[in-house]
């Protein structure tokens, strides 16, 4: 009876909470709370071994590369949500496996998108963002030598 | 009752900035109407009256009044009485009060400052400022009451988010919104003058005051929120290429630009367009950071949790300040002399690159942030733009704005003489030190650390190099203040990203790990109850195995944090700072009966970030002195 | 002259220009847009029955021209907004599968016990390990999948009549090759 009335208190907190606040950040998203099954692979994230340095490197770099595809802009090494360290778990025991970072991307992009890559990918519908720089550093300089050949020839 | 009084308060504001507007527009349209004068005392009652009315937010926060909406979500009766005073501004509808306030201190300031000669050229300034104090008075009013109230009236309010119980919400906030707010100064100053027949007030000089102003408080403000990031979130990581955070640097590299273009523009009337339209864009893009943060255009851990209605007025009022100044711009671009340069190797070129490197690495920086909204827009998609982009752009840029840093100390406004011999000298020296720095820090050959460490270099022998150093040294100790702040920030960043380790472990009570020279040792689990929380905290013995055996160690307490309110937890990390690392550790999950996960991380160099930024803000703070200075002293030379 | 007029004009245009690009976007964020589809047949899976407990697999959708699969668990909020319509739905006689997300079996029984059952089966997926092949982002999530196992419709967020009449029943009509109405 008690345990009802506890549960009871919670989910109308939970319930109000949902109605006041959409973007609310925090450590433990509230569906983690009542989220119980996932503790085995939460040990395991948490105290993976990995074979050397350099792996365990290469498997931090790489979750800090990819987007957790449930919260507000934070990368797998960030977030504290169950999804999130799924999916690290995976990026961790892939790395273990030998699988290139390629590998691990496709397998990512192919359940989740393009959208979990903060390291957006070069294709066409890219070239805008990556090659913009470019572009922008190019017409500075023309623009730039222009102005001051002028200037200077000015007399 | 206070809550109407402060909120007819703001009303009064509105009424003061509106009538600030008009009686200047009224002079000046018809000679004859003394009144251009007024407009002094109509912006000291402004500011006067909107403070009042943010004071009396304040005071109903501490006197737990959830009558008020805003105070009930963002307040409760348990919280301390520093963080109730700070919800002032922790939430959307304070902070655009505080926007506000900002908007009139600043109007106060330029007014005070202007008292002697109440010139019309001013008031003019004084007009631009009161209608944007107007603009967001009624954009409060009209869509962001922070003094709306509660019917029925709760009992407790729901407390303010435990992440924003922190030290860094009492100061990161005000720092940054009058950082982003003081640049509405040099907006108005380069407004009024393309309002006037002619430019031949002196609107750089005094511009630049503001400017640096403005640019302290941002960079502390960025810094502090920075600051705040690493220690709060848990995870050391301490900029995150995050929109909103993106917003705020975004005004920064133009307002930092817009300093160095004032200063050419003052000394030698050159980058006069450059100046012009740096401080237009500089306050437009301050605009345009507030409506990121609030109208969840962009995905963000630290958005405010707003409607996208609420945006749309801002950036109507962003549109209304981009269209108004650069047509105006464009409409005088004939006035405006270009200035002579007489030679490439002079410091006016030099600050022409600078200028364009800031400028493409602002439209980069936007670019990136708002690249994902614009591809889902065209619905090509859902893409993300992160780290791993912004750092590829934003390097590389740097490392060519300290080359040019560098290049300044020997290279002088007009025409330099490129002297090889003291080329030669700088460039032997900077190889000296490069390899003295590359063995101090660096821990192996990562081609990116060797090519910063090499600008770091340059940009410090050439500084230190300066003929006659001493003399220039104390003349221009500001300069090199912020500069070497910078270099420090750079490095501090650089060996951070590259040099940091960690390793996740299961910890309890007798076990212990290492990583590297660094031993923990897990005493006990500890039960905490704070003011509103209740915490698990492990007590950590820390020692360095690489030192004697004598060497004391210390101790570490992280936490995991419960708020009944809230119903959130949070994990509090326990932080170790030594100058060259900081022991960085974070209590997980709880594992088993008695174990934890744990997180030990050695965040490389990362005292030095906050160092260079605090150089930095001391050497503006330093430069606003000898302004102060030499004004006082221009004064009294003037009065005798 | 008229250059100059021009000249004047452009600030104008290109800010309305960007207010513009800006407005859809934020309007966008309220429109229903399907998901992108990521994967294209659905992944195989061997998994229990969130009831009965007896093994469930891809096959399940093989009986079916068209099924709808709704992800959901007893701790979402949202989930129990769109419940009622589910239930309408099944009575209009759509399958509908279950993918019951990182949950506590009893709390997911005692829920369908006590708001009622539209489901034909609910796969049991405890530690979204399904879920994750599928690209679950969170809760609720809706897909369409043929009685090949091809999945040609998603929707994240909840099942509402508007998401259905737009997204979910053109697809259907596709499937059927009914044009019009």
């Amino acid at each position: 009876m008690k345990n009802i009335f506890m549960l009871l208190i919670l989910f109308i907190h939970i319930f109000l909470l949902n109605f006041a606040c959409a973007k609310e950040s925090s450590n433990t998203p509230l569906n983690a709370i009542f989220s119980p099954a996932n503790s085995e692979q939460i040990k395991q994230v948490e105290t993976f071994v990995f074979k050397n340095i350099s792996e365990q490197t290469r498997a931090i770099n790489l979750s800090r590369e990819l987007r957790c595809p449930q919260c507000l802009n934070q990368n797998l090494m960030e977030s504290n949500s169950p999804i999130a360290k799924d999916l690290r778990l995976i990026v961790y025991q892939m790395v273990d496996q030998g699988k290139s970072n390629n590998e691990i991307i496709e397998f990512m992009t192919q359940r989740f998108g393009d959208f979990v890559l903060y390291n957006p990918p070069f294709n066409q519908r890219t070239y805008l963002l990556w090659l913009g720089p470019l572009l922008l550093i190019l017409l500075f300089v023309i623009a730039g030598i222009i102005a001051v050949r002028k200037s200077i020839s000015k007399d | 009752m206070i809550p109407e009084i402060a909120l007819f308060s703001l009303i009064l504001t509105g009424f003061f900035a509106l009538l600030g507007a008009l009686f200047p527009l009224l002079a000046t349209l018809n000679r004859s109407l003394h009144i251009g004068q007024y407009t002094w005392p109509l912006t000291y009652g402004g500011a006067l009256s909107v403070t009042l009315s943010i004071c009396l937010l304040a005071l109903s926060f501490t006197l737990n009044d959830f009558s008020v909406l805003y105070i009930a979500q963002h307040s409760n009766s348990q919280l301390p009485i520093f963080f109730k005073i700070a919800a002032v501004w922790g939430g959307h509808e304070g902070s655009l009060l505080f926007w506000v306030f900002s908007l009139a201190l600043w109007a106060f300031c330029i007014a005070i400052i202007n008292r002697k000669e109440k010139t019309q050229f001013i008031s003019h300034v004084l007009l631009i400022m009161n209608l944007l104090i107007l603009a967001f008075v009624l954009l409060t009013l009209f869509s962001s009451n922070p003094f709306e109230r509660l019917f029925p009236i709760p009992i407790e309010g729901r407390d303010l988010n435990p992440m924003l119980q922190d030290i860094g919400l009492i100061i990161h906030p005000p720092l940054l919104y009058l950082g982003y707010v003081g640049f509405s100064g040099v907006f108005a100053f380069a407004v009024a003058t393309l309002c006037q027949p002619e430019t031949n007030f002196p609107w750089a000089k005094q511009s630049r005051g503001w400017a640096l102003l403005a640019w302290t408080f941002l960079t502390a403000g960025i810094a502090l929120g920075a600051w705040w990031a690493y220690y709060e979130l848990g995870w050391g990581g301490w900029w995150f290429w995050d929109p909103v955070e993106n917003a705020s640097l975004l005004p920064w590299l133009t307002g930092t630009a817009l300093l160095h273009s004032l200063m050419a523009t003052e000394k030698r009337q050159a980058l006069l367009k450059w100046s012009m339209l740096l401080a237009i864009f500089t306050f437009c893009l301050s605009i345009l950071g507030t409506f990121v943060v609030r109208s969840g255009i962009l995905t963000s851990v630290h958005a405010f949790a707003v409607d996208p209605t609420k945006g749309i007025l801002l950036l109507l009022l962003l549109a209304l300040c981009l269209i108004i100044p650069l047509t105006l711009f464009l409409n005088n671009f004939g006035r405006f002399k270009v200035a002579k340069i007489d030679s490439i190797y002079s410091r006016e070129v030099l600050f022409l690159i600078a200028n364009s490197l800031f400028a493409i690495t602002t439209l980069t920086v936007l670019l990136g942030t708002f690249y994902p909204m614009i591809f889902d827009a065209f619905n090509l998609g859902k893409i993300s733009v992160g780290a791993p982009y912004f750092n590829t752009i934003f390097v590389p840029l740097t490392l060519l704005v300290f080359f040019l840093m560098g290049a300044a100390t020997f290279i002088k406004w007009g025409k330099s003489e490129l002297n090889i011999k003291y080329l030669m000298i700088v460039l032997g020296l900077t190889l000296l030190v490069f390899s003295l720095l590359l063995t101090l820090l660096a821990e192996d050959l990562n081609p990116i650390v060797i090519l910063v460490l090499m600008a770091v270099s340059w940009l410090l022998v050439a500084l230190f190099l300066q003929r006659q150093l001493f003399k220039y040294f104390f003349k221009n100790i500001a300069m090199m203040m912020a500069h070497i702040g910078i270099a420090v920030t750079a490095i501090g960043a650089l060996l951070n990203a590259h040099y940091s380790s960690e390793i996740s472990t299961k910890m309890g009570p007798g076990s212990q790990v290492t990583l590297g020279e660094i031993r923990v040792y897990y005493r006990e689990t500890q039960w905490i109850i704070g003011p509103n929380y209740t915490a698990e905290q492990a007590l950590l013995f820390i020692k360095d195995i690489s030192k004697d055996k004598n060497n004391q160690g210390y101790q570490l307490t992280p936490q995991r944090r419960h708020y009944p309110v809230r119903v959130m937890n949070m994990s509090e990390p326990a932080i170790k700072s030594l100058w060259n690392k900081d022991i960085y550790i974070t209590l997980g999950e709880k594992l088993d009966a008695t174990d934890y996960a744990l997180r030990i991380q050695k965040r490389a160099f990362t005292n030095w970030i906050w160092a260079g930024a605090i150089l930095m803000v001391l050497g503006g703070i330093l430069a606003l002195y000898k302004r102060l200075l030499i004004n006082t002293s221009r004064r009294r030379d003037k009065a005798l | 002259m008229n250059s100059k007029k021009i000249t004047l004009l452009l600030p104008s245009l290109l800010v309305a220009l960007v207010v513009i690009l800006l407005m859809m976007a934020l309007n966008n964020k309220d429109n229903i847009n399907p998901a992108n589809l990521q994967q294209k047949s659905f992944p195989a899976f061997t998994l229990t029955d969130l009831k009965s407990e007896y093994p469930i697999s891809e096959k399940v959708f093989y009986q079916q021209t068209v099924t709808l699969l709704n992800v959901w668990a007893s701790w979402c909020v949202v989930c129990k907004q769109e419940h009622p319509f589910l239930l309408e739905l099944a009575s209009q006689g759509i399958h509908i599968v279950g993918l019951n997300y990182r949950d506590k079996r009893q709390s997911a029984r005692s829920l369908l016990d006590k708001m009622g059952d539209p489901y034909q089966a609910v796969i049991f997926d405890p530690q979204g390990k399904l879920a994750l092949n599928l690209g679950v982002i969170g809760t609720p999530e809706s897909y369409l999948i043929t009685q090949q196992g091809i999945i040609i419709s998603r929707f994240n967020g909840p099942l509402t009549q508007k998401v259905w009449s737009d997204i979910f029943a053109p697809s259907i009509d596709k499937l059927n090759g009914v044009k019009g109405n």
